[in-house]
């Protein structure tokens, strides 16, 4: 099975009376970094968790190439997420598993691998992201960059056709920002597994996607290569990318 | 000055209308979780890794705090005792009575008190930490029943260990009580006799049936609330509190109705 296209169509959910998502239609593209953007608190982790069965929508649909998922089962959503992984903002590492544990899970409860199975192939993995070293270590012993390329480690441990990076970069100095840009697409390079970044940092986005997404409104107002979208005369769009206080995109609750 | 009543009344309704909402909804989610960990207990593969750490947390752990809550429990129990029996000389019933109130209530209950405060609340902030951590979330991105990984372990050993802490604060509180009579002049032949002749088996029974429901409480109960944190830190510190003064009411309440009903 290779990398799903994921479309999201007519896609809506709210708290309370504050309509996050609102309408929101979406092709992912398999194989590719596709990078969801907008301001903070506009809804782009929103998506992203509904995305993966975290969320349920208040209307719409999420198809993984032939398959209708929102709404579905909780085995249905199961026996998809054998295929993805998610990456979330700060690593999400279990306290308390040693490192080598943390990343060696998945296969611990999926596989049935043996302690010494799962540790074996979770040192390989740790090795490819310079983390051997930290192997017996806790995570709160890590910092943040660390925690990211160890939960990169556990997320690439099934060989996921998909994955999620919730906000991969934020929080990090500049150096480490570029790290996990270069695993990112280095992971890609090597997997071939479709990419799926939700992101506010202008630099990764231009350098790193080949398709962005901006989400505006509880909408996507635009999608396309990132060329289209450094062209782009929208007032909203050139507002983000410029970073401007003043212009038609307010500030969010 | 009729309307103004009026909507006071109205507000008043709806009010308790919505606490009311409020608390069924809360039952309705913490029984559904506790299905849902009760069947995943039984359901393999069972990760008795899991079940041995968490017995270790609860139990082994807690022995210490049970032993001396139970001595010093008992030893003062009688002390009391001592005092009003003398006054109709019947020292010689301290042994039973002392005995028979460690282990139909005082072991039971003080045992579940000290474990909640202990336990309770430390799986509360755990599970809670979890929660605003996203590792819960983690959990079941990776296709993982954060309900099997997580809460049934816990609950299976506060079914185990409660008892056998119990066991444990009986036999100190008895002892406890026994050293003390002995310390004022109380018969060691009287003490132990009419234990053996008053205290029967099923008092000691029921009094373990009981803790095996209060291990149920505290360990449900802080699951719940830890599973269901909202709000960052602050979060975590409101589900640790009331986690431990959910569990405490109901342990009191449940030891009046199991007590009527046994005994």
């Amino acid at each position: 099975m290779g990398a799903p296209t994921v479309t999201v169509k007519n896609l809506a959910k709210s708290f309370g009376r504050a309509q996050v998502l609102a309408g929101l239609d979406l092709v992912i593209e398999p194989s590719r970094i596709n990078f969801i953007i907008g301001q903070s608190g506009g809804g782009k982790s929103v998506l992203l968790k509904n995305l993966v069965g975290l969320m349920t929508p208040d209307q719409g649909e999420i198809w993984y190439d032939q398959e209708q998922m929102a709404g579905r089962s909780l085995a249905d959503w199961n026996r998809l997420r054998l295929r993805m992984a998610f990456l979330f903002q700060d690593g999400a590492l279990f306290d308390s598993l040693s490192v080598g544990e943390n990343v060696g899970f998945p296969l611990w409860i999926h596989q049935r691998a043996t302690q010494a199975q799962a540790a074996q192939k979770a040192l390989a993995r740790l090795r490819e992201l310079d983390m051997a070293p930290a192997f017996h270590h806790r995570p709160s012993d890590l910092s943040a960059g660390e925690k990211k390329r160890v939960a990169l480690a556990r997320a690439l441990i099934m060989e996921p056709e998909i994955l999620f990076f919730d906000e991969p970069t934020t929080g990090l100095d500049p150096l480490l920002s570029e790290q996990v840009d270069d695993l990112i697409k280095l992971t890609r390079a090597q997997t071939g597994a479709t990419m799926v970044v939700v992101s506010h940092d202008i630099p990764a986005t231009l350098s790193l996607a080949d398709r962005v997404a901006m989400v505006y409104g509880g909408r996507i107002i635009l999608s396309g290569p990132p060329e289209e979208f450094r062209r782009s005369s929208d007032p909203v769009v050139r507002q983000f990318l410029t970073g401007e206080a003043n212009g038609p995109m307010g500030f969010l609750d | 000055m009729a309307s103004l009543l009026l909507s006071i009344s109205l507000a008043l309704v709806s009010r308790i209308g919505m606490l009311v909402l409020d608390g069924l909804n809360h039952l309705g989610n913490y029984s559904l979780l506790v299905f849902r960990a009760a069947v995943q207990a039984v359901r393999p593969p069972w990760r008795l890794r899991d079940i041995f750490r968490q017995m270790e947390l609860v139990g082994v752990d807690s022995t210490l705090v049970v032993v001396l809550t139970g001595f010093f429990t008992g030893g003062v129990f009688t002390l009391q005792v001592i005092y009003g029996f003398r006054m109709f000389s019947a020292e010689t019933m301290v042994g039973p009575t002392v005995a028979l109130a460690m282990c139909r209530e005082l072991g039971p209950v003080l045992t579940a008190l000290m474990v909640t405060g202990r336990v309770g609340s430390s799986m509360a902030a755990e599970l809670g930490a979890m929660r605003v951590t996203e590792q819960i979330d983690a959990l079941t991105v990776m296709a993982a029943d954060p309900v099997k990984y997580l809460i049934s372990p816990r609950l299976v050993a506060g079914l185990l260990m409660l008892p056998l802490l119990t066991i444990v604060s009986d036999f100190t509180g008895i002892l406890g009580g026994y050293i003390v009579a002995m310390a004022k002049g109380v018969d060691s032949g009287h003490f132990i006799d009419r234990i053996e002749n008053l205290v029967v088996i099923s008092d000691v029974i029921n009094g373990l049936i009981k803790s095996v429901f209060f291990g149920a409480i505290l360990t449900s109960v802080g699951c719940y609330k830890g599973f269901f944190t909202r709000g960052g830190a602050e979060g975590v510190g409101r589900s640790t509190t009331s986690a431990v003064v959910i569990s405490y009411v109901t342990i009191l309440v449940s030891d009046f109705l199991l007590t009527a009903i046994m005994f």
